[in-house]
């Protein structure tokens, strides 16, 4: 059963309505073209980063980090490289004293060097048997090493929803392979946007080694897991990514290891420089009360090249990024990845409203414009509301005017050409679209002589 | 002048006077000797160079037992199996003909890399990938981004090690163990310490992509050199301020192999002196004379 409208339409009108709805729907889809080319990232990611900057969650989580910066990696490792194998599992060892909820380590430790030390060694058993009743309660998560590579997604592959897969072939920790079935390490990986910047973090990869199943050991996560193990903590099953939001917070404090630490008087002597082999925690640091906070182990200093460009700054430090990371697992927000179909509809459909108020005669301009905007604005924000994807606060505003003005000029010609009085004679009037659709040709000069009049 | 210098002229001399064959000198006979043998040897050293790289793979794809990545380089001489179905892209070298790997049922053994013998993969579906349809088909496709991985390595600085020259490409990637991805210059000291200024060569350093480290060093000579990294700034190299120098025996391809096999043995002896708690000044030392015995080889040769 066709509506009746449909059924008043003569063949010449359905074919114009078919051409028209088909025009259409190619200049959406060829308008989405430029954003799967990231031709939008500039501005998108210059918008994006004045968002991420000003936002900050409004949970709690107490996250302190512990960096090796320039200074400390003189002072206490001896400028060396590599750190120092006893060196770092004697600061992990010394700082896990502390009792934070969770201790995230952020230095890769691949190096076979690590597994040949017996710290290592004893470290690991402890981590797996937990046989050190004094320090067993507070778990550490370790960094994995890892070759990664991404697979793109095609243009029509993206254009239903799909996207770009983090694929890993993990590497070790303490020098031995890490495997899925050990809860105690995660990948710090970080996807670049268009504009090559840090913004976000998935919450799964895709384990090479492993017939490509997806694999929830990223770093923030299994830390972030860990510390919501004994506390209550959002549900954030269904999100395929978090946001790393880097508004100020105070939840957030950041040491220097010289801040909380010192080097025990037989290894090295205050103030000169070497390897510091022999820990000891700083008054200041044993006074403070950490068991509701989660610490983050990492180095800072410039050897290590651990800095990327993000919302904060050309060189964020990859220990800063994970800090965020382990907060935005925790307190959101979270993304879900939207169907660019769904920003394809919603661009047509307010591009047709939009088309039609402006042709829509006896209104102002401004009662046109507010009328739009109107009407914009609530798309956006169901974009927003429902499926928050950063890619579609700007490109569905440009897309919805272009394909909008686009439409107009489509049924403006196509108007203009199928109209017996524009073959010879005077240039006619525009006439308001949707009307002239649904009522004859005769009518349709009626409609016009009494709108003029 | 160096020693190379002087020969290539006292060469065109010899030339000039056309007695170029006549005067039997003992370094005509070992240039002679030397060029017949190049003649033989280097189109196997070039050969056994190619590289190709990986454009895509599914992931069953494999070669020597690693999983293949987008941007991975595989040799001629490797053998690729998929265990499950799927299909893998490779650029060949040195055409950059893309060739395309299709293993429909999985458990594809013993698949040549972009063989041009034309021999058959059994299970295996190969054919080229026109330039056309790739083209096309990069319109509907994009580049992807790669990911960063936000951890600080344990350090960042180069070790001591054995390098093969190849000139002229020198192999680094046995002394940027622990030095991370990225884009340095190098500085390459004669040792013992000369007034000549240091030799500079430059690299993107990428172990998913090669794992070798090749860079063109031109001028470079077998011998013992210190080794520093550096930051390329204009046509200059910045040394790291707090960067660590180490020690590089850079040997020919045909002596390399022996003495990177001793250099292992000695530098596991280091190892297990430091582990024993020897200072980390004392086990350098150790490692430096390692070196510099097995550069003694090279100068007697």
């Amino acid at each position: 059963m066709l509506p009746a409208f449909v059924r008043r339409l003569t063949p010449r009108q359905a074919g114009r309505w078919i051409s028209t709805a088909l025009i259409t729907l190619i200049v959406s889809v060829a308008s989405q073209y430029p954003d799967f080319r990231g031709v939008f990232a500039g501005v998108v990611g210059g918008v994006s980063n004045r968002y991420l900057s000003w936002t900050s969650p409004l949970g709690s989580t107490e996250i302190a980090t512990v960096a090796i910066d320039d200074d400390d990696y003189r002072r206490f490792f001896d400028a060396r490289s590599p750190l120092d194998p006893v060196a770092v599992v004697g600061l992990v060892e010394t700082l896990r004293a502390l009792r934070p909820a969770v201790l995230g380590v952020d230095l890769l430790t691949e190096d076979d060097a690590y597994k040949d030390w017996p710290q290592g060694r004893a470290m690991k058993e402890a981590f797996t048997t937990q046989q050190r009743p004094d320090v067993s309660s507070v778990p550490v998560v370790w960094a994995a090493s890892a070759q990664s590579s991404t697979e793109a997604v095609g243009f029509f592959g993206w254009l239903f929803g799909g996207q770009d897969e983090i694929v890993v072939i993990p590497g070790s920790v303490l020098g031995t392979a890490a495997r899925e079935d050990r809860p105690d390490w995660g990948i710090p990986i970080f996807p670049l946007d268009d504009d090559r910047t840090v913004r976000r973090l998935p919450r799964s990869w895709l384990n090479r080694e492993r017939d490509d199943i997806a694999s929830t050991n990223t770093f923030a996560r299994a830390v972030a897991w860990r510390y919501c193990r004994t506390r209550s903590c959002h549900d954030h099953e269904g999100a395929d990514e978090v946001l790393l939001t880097f508004g100020r917070s105070s939840s957030l404090r950041t040491y220097s290891v010289r801040d909380l630490l010192e080097c025990g008087e037989s290894t090295l002597p205050v103030g000169a420089s070497g390897t510091c082999r022999n820990w000891r925690l700083k008054v200041d640091a044993t006074g403070r009360a950490w068991s509701n906070t989660i610490l983050l182990i990492g180095g800072t200093f410039s050897a290590s090249r651990d800095a990327y460009p993000s919302p904060a700054g050309e060189s964020t430090p990859g220990l800063m990024l994970n800090a965020l990371g382990i907060r935005a697992e925790i307190e959101g927000p979270t993304l879900v990845e939207s169907s660019k179909l769904f920003g394809l509809v919603l661009d047509i459909v307010v591009g047709l409203i939009v088309g039609y108020l402006f042709k829509k005669p006896g209104k102002s301009l401004r009662w046109k414009t507010w009328a739009s905007l109107l009407l914009i604005f609530p798309a956006f924000l169901l974009s927003v509301g429902l499926f928050f994807w950063l890619d579609m606060l700007w490109v569905t505003w440009v897309v919805m005017l272009v394909s909008s003005m686009a439409w107009n000029v489509v049924i403006e010609n196509l108007s203009h050409h199928d109209h017996p009085s524009n073959t010879s004679g005077p240039v006619r009037k525009s006439t308001p679209m949707l009307e002239r659709t649904t009522v004859s040709d005769t009518e349709i000069q009626a409609g016009d002589t009494q709108s003029h009049a | 002048m160096n020693n190379m210098d002087a020969n290539a002229q006292a060469s065109r001399g010899h030339w000039r006077r056309g007695n170029f064959l006549t005067r039997r000198t003992p370094w005509v006979r070992h240039a002679l000797g030397a060029a017949l043998v190049g003649c033989f040897v280097q189109p196997a050293a070039s050969q056994q160079q190619i590289v190709h790289r990986v454009v895509s793979a599914d992931s069953g794809w494999q070669a020597n037992g690693n999983r293949l990545l987008r941007g991975m380089q595989i040799r001629e001489t490797d053998l690729m199996s998929a265990d499950t179905a799927g299909d893998l892209i490779l650029e060949c070298s040195p055409q950059n003909e893309l060739r395309l790997y299709s293993c429909a049922k999985g458990a594809c053994k013993k698949v040549s890399v972009c063989s041009t013998s034309g021999q058959a993969n059994p299970g295996v579906v190969e054919r080229p990938i026109g330039k056309l349809m790739w083209s096309l088909t990069s319109l509907l496709t994009r580049e992807p981004r790669q990911p960063v991985l936000a951890a600080a390595r344990a350090g960042g600085d180069p070790n001591d090690a054995v390098l093969r020259l190849d000139p002229p490409r020198l192999h680094l990637g046995p002394a940027l163990t622990r030095v991370l991805e990225g884009r340095y210059c190098f500085l390459l000291g004669g040792l013992p310490s000369s007034s000549t200024s240091p030799a500079t060569v430059t690299l993107d350093w990428d172990r998913a992509v090669d794992s070798e480290g090749v860079s063109q060093a031109t001028g470079v000579a077998p011998g013992l050199y210190s080794f520093q990294k550096g930051t390329p700034m204009g046509g200059s190299c910045q040394a790291d301020a707090d960067g660590a120098t180490a020690w590089v025996l850079i040997a020919g391809s045909d002596g390399f192999a022996s003495l990177d096999t001793i250099w292992k043995e000695q530098s596991a002896i280091a190892a297990d002196l430091e582990r024993s708690g020897a200072s980390r000044s004392a086990v350098a030392t150790v490692r430096h004379a390692a070196l510099a015995a097995l550069a003694e080889r090279i100068t007697r040769r």
